[in-house]
């Protein structure tokens, strides 16, 4: 019969891993907790000893890590199987705030759709603000042109490059980086799904 | 004195290993799965015993997540002897489709580079690896 204190380390450990996997569903959580449980009992094998059970949870991985692999791998997952861009950019928020990559791709996610975005509103404005809304290109103090796209409030001052061109030109720049942005979402959380799996680790025995 | 000249070429080796690991490791687990249901550590062990591979024993259950999320596997909760439950994996239908196409994909892809890399073995390669 085990002692309660090496299963206590086991308790401690779940516990910690169970505190990590913030956003997951209780059946998910529990269904993790429930698995890492069984497969420490399963390696000590029926001798619960301190030592065996420090070894097996040593060989299973930080409790941070085992929580940050199965955060990444179902949030990937859910999204890959969800393909809305809302869920995908969802899935990139919470990517974000568990590695460094996922922060990037989130940035860059952002931009694309900023860009997007902005060439969108830029298209639908125009018949609205025609003398306000287009692409402009704008003299500045040293005399240099710069180049605005959407209101600037001084249409006598810019040159308006598009015209009316803005709205069919703007509705399929908009959606082609909004698709493009998209795609790049998709791409990036596959890959950090992967690199999730530490393929670095795995180690063939002859070597 | 003996020095070592640090090998550029060993960085570009480990990157293809990892690469190649990661990419086969899929499916080593889905058939490690060809023979019946296995739980966690069975297939640990298989993966170490018949195939030499060495998993991180945390990285198999986000795998295999995965894998049942994509519909290859499927598992169930079995009150096991030992005194505690353990979760079975199994192939489904669509994973017993889905590894031996890419088995035997891999099989023609690597029966045809071997011929092509026979020629370059070297058989003091894994000697000198442990050595």
């Amino acid at each position: 019969m085990a002692s309660a204190r090496p299963l206590e380390a086991l308790e401690t450990y779940l516990h910690e891993v169970r505190s990590r996997l913030h956003g997951l569903s209780a059946s998910e959580v529990s269904e993790i907790v429930q698995e890492l449980r069984s497969h420490v009992l399963d390696a000590v094998s029926g001798d619960a000893s301190e030592a065996r059970i420090a070894d097996a949870l040593r060989k299973l991985g930080s409790a941070q890590e085992i929580a940050r692999m199965n955060m990444s791998m179902r949030v990937a997952t859910r999204s890959l199987t969800h393909r809305s861009p809302l869920r995908v950019l969802h899935t990139l928020v919470r990517l974000a705030g568990l590695t460094v990559r996922g922060a990037i791709v989130l940035f860059i996610s952002l931009v694309g759709y900023g860009f997007a975005a902005s060439w969108l509103i830029t298209a639908l404005a125009k018949p609205l603000l025609p003398r306000e809304v287009g692409l402009w290109m704008l003299p500045d103090k040293n005399g240099d042109l710069s180049f605005s796209l959407g209101s600037h409030g001084l249409p006598t001052v810019g040159h308006d490059l598009l015209g009316w061109w803005i709205v069919p030109i703007g509705l399929l720049v908009g959606f082609a980086a909004a698709y493009l942005t998209y795609r790049f979402d998709l791409a990036a959380i596959r890959r950090m799904a992967a690199r999730r799996l530490g393929g670095n680790q795995i180690t063939s025995a002859g070597a | 004195m003996k020095t070592s000249i640090p090998d550029p070429a060993d960085a570009d080796l480990a990157k293809w290993e990892v690469q190649l690991r990661k990419g086969s490791l899929g499916l080593a687990v889905l058939a490690s799965l060809w023979g019946g249901r296995l739980y966690g550590l069975e297939m640990l062990k298989t993966l170490q015993d018949v195939a030499g591979l060495a998993v991180p024993e945390g990285t198999i259950y986000p795998l295999l997540s995965r894998l049942s999320a994509a519909g290859f596997v499927e598992s169930e909760w079995v009150e096991a002897e030992a005194g505690h439950p353990r979760k079975y994996y199994r192939l489904t239908p669509n994973g017993r489709l889905y590894v031996r196409e890419i088995a035997n994909t891999w099989l023609d892809f690597t029966s045809g580079l071997n011929k092509l890399l026979a020629p370059l073995e070297d058989k003091s390669h894994g000697k000198r690896k442990t050595a």
